[in-house]
């Protein structure tokens, strides 16, 4: 089952002198473990991990531990700083403020001695899955090895193995040791993992000064020690410090989903089912607390219901209903009727409802934020067999099943894909959720690749193409994208915020640590650049002010296709085009057309003309809709101001435009202004002079307002 | 306590959530009119349906508007019927009669609409009267009032026109006129007009070219695709609600075209329940003041901050310090590289439904030559462009890394309706921590020939093409139906098919004797399938009698508060142990553990 598993990390370590090893202003030993060791810490807390953590330091100026107590005169100057427990910022604190360097030597094994015990006792009441020391120490200490057979068997004791992991700061060799005894762990959270040994046996890697007797001893026994049954490994502090950077993933691990697979209904084949991906989220949300006290309980939060209309009633809470939306209408809803009335899925079930070509389940139709495979029920070789032949027979007709699935009873049925998939010789389905026919959206876009969309040419197809070739992964140095392999940058953003916040409570959001920096930012090769420049070059963008109305697209679109419109002069009307007519009378629809034709054709005397227009402005100005039309009537006094004024009616449009004004000052007052802000001036007052410029100015205007309107 | 949570959900934690705010309305409300030709013709019963064309666009629209009111419950529709006399209104628009006004769907427009669908002309035209001398610009210009005039942010009009005379205005061209210039003001508003007519000698060439605004492509005469539909209704959805789209920029290194994003697929849940007053029935909103506690002073943002408790420390952001957390990265797409596709795009790896992309000229002209040169070139190869995602409309959108999946327009033989648009999907790729280990079955010897065999004979009988519009949501439809029935006041609700329960008849009908085969070679005689399920069961006794343990031992409890070994029960023994102390406490085992202990550090 998913029960949690937990492990005991004791972190063992060494602060006498010998830790002290540092001739220049470079780290010393002992604060390279304590970065390791702080990091692990913070790797847990963040992970939210349920292992537990203690810390035993030795070398210390002081003793306190248990078996010291029961022998005054044993295991001196080791100390318990933390006992087992969840790690927490406590720790972190005392290993960054408070942990002093010793001035003594002490026997590393005394330590593991204590050690064990610790571990021993504290998880007696504990559900611990494994056990873990890790020993950080330069064995620059004399040590002895007495009773080391007893200490080993107290390492395999109570049907609890202890790992052994050694950290120190040259290589240990393990001499004679054989790797096939030390099985590589599955748990990812070690400083490093076997890969990381060294493979070289005897020869001092380089820059390792030679080793001291007492190491040469300390060595002996933890060689000892692995050989006589304890597991574990040995790692470099360099080697470590590595290892531990960066956040670790939080985690999680898949519950069970127990239940048969079935068709129709005779076959019944015994699984189970197991997340295998899911989008994962912070474990944590962002709570709320007052700025000044940084408490939430300085935060009330006031609740108020009200009606929703102008008065904002206030509804008591026992005033208060449930109701659900149809539309526009509210259904109110007894707490009981929806019980009553709740669909009635059939019981927990993973039931197939037929199959169908792999082609008809795409993964864009995938649904939900998580992915499943299901497997044969462990132990159970028949369903094994059962649905590797089922699998198998998927696989060579290329189908996959659609099944129907109720994740408890009382759930609600999803519909879900089964695709087969052989992997290494195991036979198994992958399982994701599919769209209802309320999720789907259709979708229908002009086809890229006619119509009247503009065609790439050769040679821009020939730059993509190298574009492509130029940023292929496949041949990169580092090989193809593997997306999971690669952490959400924003988690380890998050933790590298929340560690600096608090260790410098009142300073800014750090900068981006390195591996976040070096995951998020991207260079391409000069090739690559040189390539975009010319594609720059060659697949000119231009930005559009403003986006396009469907009116300009319309106009577009009409111009673009093959349609009698595009002979067109510029500047010529669209309704001039509906051909062989005459106008003879200013319409309401394309009036300013109208009346330009008219008086260009003659067909009617300009006054009469001129009667007309006005009619049909003061109509429009009266009209309920003026707002629609308040475009119009600008295009149309504009246009009639033109044409008054190339046939010398000035008088004319003057009158006019004062009977225009009253009647709009009276009505409508802000149509007005909008026509004073678009150029139509008040000239009532003006003399005849200044007459003659205003409209040239209005002319002017004119002109541009149309280009713009065309 | 689910329906609460929903309605007492707390802002903050809720923009945590992103696949369920994912597609919010960028802009407003969709909004279609249809405008419908009475004429006789269209209430002729077509032998082969045994429907009129007045019934199947009804139905329609009826099926349209159920799907709305379960799909997003605040589109707006309106339904006008021409060449009809206009017996209410003042007589503005003659032969154009608004049959429904302009609004969300509700169940009265539900219910005349069911109430329609079979009506035939005579008693139509008793109803709604006739006049063949109707005015397109008029049915324009109505349908025109119905956008004009409602209160509400549209993102999309639609208008669709439904005509039988391909030519109302022969010899008027003044008529044509105006209808042209009525189209042009629709178009200057934003309405898009679509029009299709089930008149088989339908031609848009003599006056229905100039009012569609749907593109003619090249020299080719349109076609009038109406025909050629078997399912008016997933027509008319594709043709009427037009993509949410939300801008966005794909760029590779300095060079940046414009692309919309549109959703492929959302996952509809019931509309959450709304809160009323009990005596008005009104609806009734809720407003959360945050006040300082002691001084019950009203709080501005900034007194408020945010804040974790990681291992018992409360560590404080400001707000907008969370926010810039996540900027980690260019807002829009950013291409890193390209690589094979069946490299990369795996079912297991699946995260969050995919989206759509497709370029957007109007914002950066010239933007779709690119994307087109790069979509033929991904085809050719079958590569996928691997890029990094960070969405703009919602501040809580966190970076993501995507895939984009070329897909090859296809287009359907018969009708010429696109079925798949060409474009690039967005395929979300996992990050390492989505990803979990899971055991995967030791290996196993292959099946034998025979087996496979059997099993292959099974499969190819239950074969089926699949459509993802083919089954409903169960659950969903009977909520809306027990609605339904409740608003009109119906004895019992419309039965609900469940097309998602297996028809084991029909199952064991077809493959019931190869079942029998197949198990006779993969299970030895007597295999009991359900034998591991009866282990389950025994598995609660112990359960049953570890709670006994639990209640008899309360000594045991206080030992285990001392040992700090409380952790050792599970999470049902501390409820237990919590009830039996009269300890109040709900929540995760950490804080019903630390209830105990306190409960005993007081005693």
């Amino acid at each position: 089952m998913a029960a949690s598993k937990k492990e005991a990390l004791l972190l063992c370590l060494d602060v006498g002198t010998g830790m002290k090893d540092s001739t220049n202003n470079q780290s010393t030993s002992l604060d390279l473990c304590i970065h390791v060791i702080s990091t692990l810490v913070q790797r847990k807390i963040f992970s939210q991990s349920k292992d537990e953590v203690s810390l035993v330091l030795f070398g210390t100026n002081e003793t306190s531990n248990p078996l010291n107590q029961e022998d005054e005169e044993s295991y001196q100057n080791i100390s318990i700083a933390f006992s087992l427990g969840c790690p927490n910022f406590e720790l972190l604190h005392y290993l960054s403020n408070d942990l002093k360097p010793g001035v003594l030597e002490t026997d590393f094994v005394d330590a593991l001695t204590v050690s064990l015990d610790h571990l021993h006792k504290e998880t007696r009441y504990k559900k611990i899955s494994s056990c873990r020391i890790v020993l950080f120490t330069n064995f620059c200490h004399p040590t002895s090895d007495e009773n080391l057979d007893g200490i080993i068997g107290g390492f395999n004791t109570d049907g609890m193995n202890v790992q052994l992991d050694v950290i120190s700061s040259f290589t240990i060799n393990k001499l004679l040791s054989n790797e096939d005894d030390n099985p590589s762990h599955s748990g990812d959270d070690q400083p490093g993992t076997s890969t990381h040994r060294r493979p070289d046996r005897g020869e001092l890697p380089c820059g390792e000064k030679p080793k001291s007797a007492n190491q040469q001893a300390g060595e002996g026994i933890i060689t000892r020690m692995h050989r006589g049954g304890v597991q574990g490994d040995c790692y470099t502090l360099r080697e470590a410090v590595k290892a531990v950077m960066g956040f670790e993933k939080c985690s999680v691990r898949s519950a069970k989903w127990k239940c048969n697979l079935t068709l129709g209904s005779h076959l019944s084949i015994p699984c189970c089912a197991y997340i295998k991906t899911k989008e994962a989220k912070l474990k944590q949300t962002w709570k709320k607390c007052h700025a000044k006290t940084h408490k939430k309980e300085d935060i009330t939060s006031n609740i108020f219901y009200y009606i929703d209309d102008d008065e904002k009633t206030e509804v008591t809470k026992e005033n208060l209903g449930k109701g659900y939306k149809y539309g526009k209408d509210i259904i109110t809803f007894g707490t009981e009727d929806e019980k009553q009335m709740k669909f009635a899925a059939c019981d927990k079930c993973l039931s197939i409802l037929g199959f169908t070509d792999m082609r008809n389940v795409h993964v864009i139709h995938h649904m939900d934020d998580q992915a499943h495979v299901v497997i044969p029920e462990a132990g159970d070789e028949h369903a094994g067999t059962a649905l590797s032949a089922l699998c198998t027979a998927m696989v060579k007709q290329n189908l996959c099943a659609v099944a129907c699935h109720v994740y408890r009873k009382g759930s609600n049925p999803k519909l879900v894909a089964l695709l087969p998939k052989v992997k290494l010789g195991s036979h198994y389905l992958v399982m994701v959720s599919l769209p209802f026919a309320e999720d789907v959206r259709p979708l229908s876009f002009e086809s890229l690749f006619s119509g009247k969309n503009k065609q790439p040419s050769e040679e821009q197809l020939q730059l993509a193409e190298d574009l492509i070739s130029s940023m292929d992964f496949t041949q990169s140095e580092d090989g193809i994208f593997k997306a999971k392999e690669k952490m959400n940058p924003t988690f380890q953003r998050t933790f590298q915020c929340l560690d600096h916040r608090l260790k410098h409570p009142d300073s800014k959001l750090p900068d981006l640590n390195q591996l976040i920096n070096d995951s998020v930012s991207i260079s391409h090769p000069t090739s690559v650049e040189t390539l975009l420049d010319k594609i720059n070059e060659k697949f000119p963008v231009i930005l559009n002010k403003k986006p396009q109305t469907s009116h300009e697209a319309w106009i577009n679109n009409k111009s673009d296709v093959a349609d009698p419109d595009k002979e067109e002069k510029p500047g010529v009307s669209v309704s001039a085009h509906i051909r062989n007519e005459q106008t003879t009378s200013i319409g309401t629809v394309t009036t300013d057309q109208d009346f330009v034709e008219i008086l260009q054709n003659g067909s009617l005397p300009s006054n009469e003309a001129f009667d007309q227009m006005e009619q049909r402005i003061k109509e429009f100005v009266s009209d309920s809709f003026v707002e629609v039309l308040k475009y119009k009537i600008l295009k149309c006094l504009v246009t009639f101001m033109e044409q008054t004024n190339k046939m010398n009616a000035t008088d004319r449009s003057k009158r006019f435009m004062n009977k225009i004004k009253q009647i709009v000052l009276a009505t409508n007052p802000t149509l007005w202004n909008f026509l004073k802000e678009n150029g139509i001036q008040d000239d009532s007052d003006s003399s005849d002079d200044e007459m003659m410029t205003s409209d040239r100015v209005i002319g002017d205007e004119a002109d541009a307002l149309l280009d713009m309107m065309e | 306590a689910k329906m609460s949570a929903h309605i007492y959900s707390d802002d903050v934690s809720d923009n945590e959530n992103e696949a369920e705010v994912f597609e919010q309305s960028y802009g407003g409300r969709e909004s279609v009119v249809f405008a419908i030709e009475c004429c006789e013709e269209m209430f002729d019963i077509n032998q082969e349906d045994e429907e009129s064309y007045f019934e199947r666009i009804m139905t329609s629209i009826h099926d349209m508007l159920v799907n709305k009111i379960i799909t997003s419950d605040t589109d707006m529709n309106g339904i006008v019927f021409f060449g009809v006399e206009n017996k209410t209104e003042d007589g503005k628009f003659p032969g154009v009669r608004t049959w429904q006004q302009f609004d969300v769907p509700c169940v009265k427009s539900i219910m005349e609409l069911r109430e329609i669908q079979n009506i035939d002309f005579k008693q139509f035209e008793n109803k709604f009267g006739k006049l063949a001398e109707y005015e397109v610009s008029n049915v324009l210009w109505a349908s025109h009032q119905l956008f004009l005039n409602c209160p509400f942010k549209l993102a999309n009009k639609t208008l669709v026109v439904f005509p039988w005379n391909e030519n109302p205005h022969k010899g008027n061209n003044n008529a044509v006129k105006r209808a042209r210039a009525k189209c042009g003001d629709l178009h200057e508003h934003g309405v898009e007009i679509q029009v299709f007519s089930f008149n088989q000698d339908f031609s848009y060439e003599p006056f229905y070219k100039h009012i569609t605004t749907d593109q003619i492509q090249s020299n080719e005469q349109m076609m009038n695709p109406i025909n050629a539909i078997s399912n008016l209704y997933s027509f008319l959805m594709r043709k009427c609600y037009k993509q949410r789209m939300t801008r966005t920029r794909l760029q590779i290194g300095k060079y940046k075209i414009s692309v919309g994003v549109y959703t492929v697929a959302r996952k509809t849940t019931k509309t959450s329940a709304v809160w009323i007053d009990n005596s008005t029935n009104k609806i009734v909103k809720r407003q959360i003041n945050l006040v300082d506690t002691s001084t019950g002073e009203m709080l501005m943002p900034s007194d408020v901050k945010l804040y974790q408790t990681w291992a018992g420390k409360d560590i404080v952001f400001e707000k907008e310090e969370v926010t810039s957390m996540k900027q980690l990265c260019d807002v829009g797409i950013t291409v890193l590289g390209f690589q094979p596709r069946v490299s990369t795009i795996k079912p297991w790896y699946h995260s969050r439904p995919a989206q759509f992309i497709y370029p957007d000229d109007s914002d950066l002209k010239g933007s779709s030559t690119f994307f087109t040169a790069l979509l033929q070139k991904c085809l050719d190869k079958d590569y996928v462009a691997i890029c990094r995602f960070l969405f703009v409309p919602r501040t809580s959108a966190s970076m993501r890394n995507i895939a984009l999946l070329p897909q090859r327009e296809e287009i359907d033989p018969e009708t010429s309706e696109q079925i798949k648009p060409s474009g690039f999907f967005i395929v979300y790729l996992p990050f390492a921590d989505d990803v979990r280990e899971t055991e995967l079955p030791e290996e196993q010897p292959s099946p034998s020939e025979e087996q496979v065999q059997s099993a292959e004979s099974i499969i190819r009988k239950l074969r089926f093409k699949y459509d993802p519009n083919s089954f409903d949501n169960p659950a969903l439809q009977t909520h809306y139906k027990n609605l339904e029935a409740m608003a009109l006041e119906k004895e019992a609700p419309d039965p609900v098919t469940d097309h998602t329960a297996p028809d084991v008849e029909r199952i064991d009908r077809k493959v019931g004797p190869l079942v029998e085969t197949f198990k006779s070679l993969v299970f030895p005689q007597n295999y009991d399938p359900t034998k591991t399920a009866t282990k389950h069961k025994s598995n609660q006794t112990t359960r049953e009698s570890k709670r006994a343990k639990t209640e008899n031992a309360e000594v045991n409890i206080q030992e285990a508060v001392n040992n700090n070994a409380l952790g050792k029960y599970t999470v049902v023994q501390l409820k237990e142990i919590c009830r039996e102390l009269e300890v109040k406490c709900t929540g995760k085992k950490a804080d019903l553990i630390s209830a105990i202990t306190a409960y005993y550090d007081k005693t």
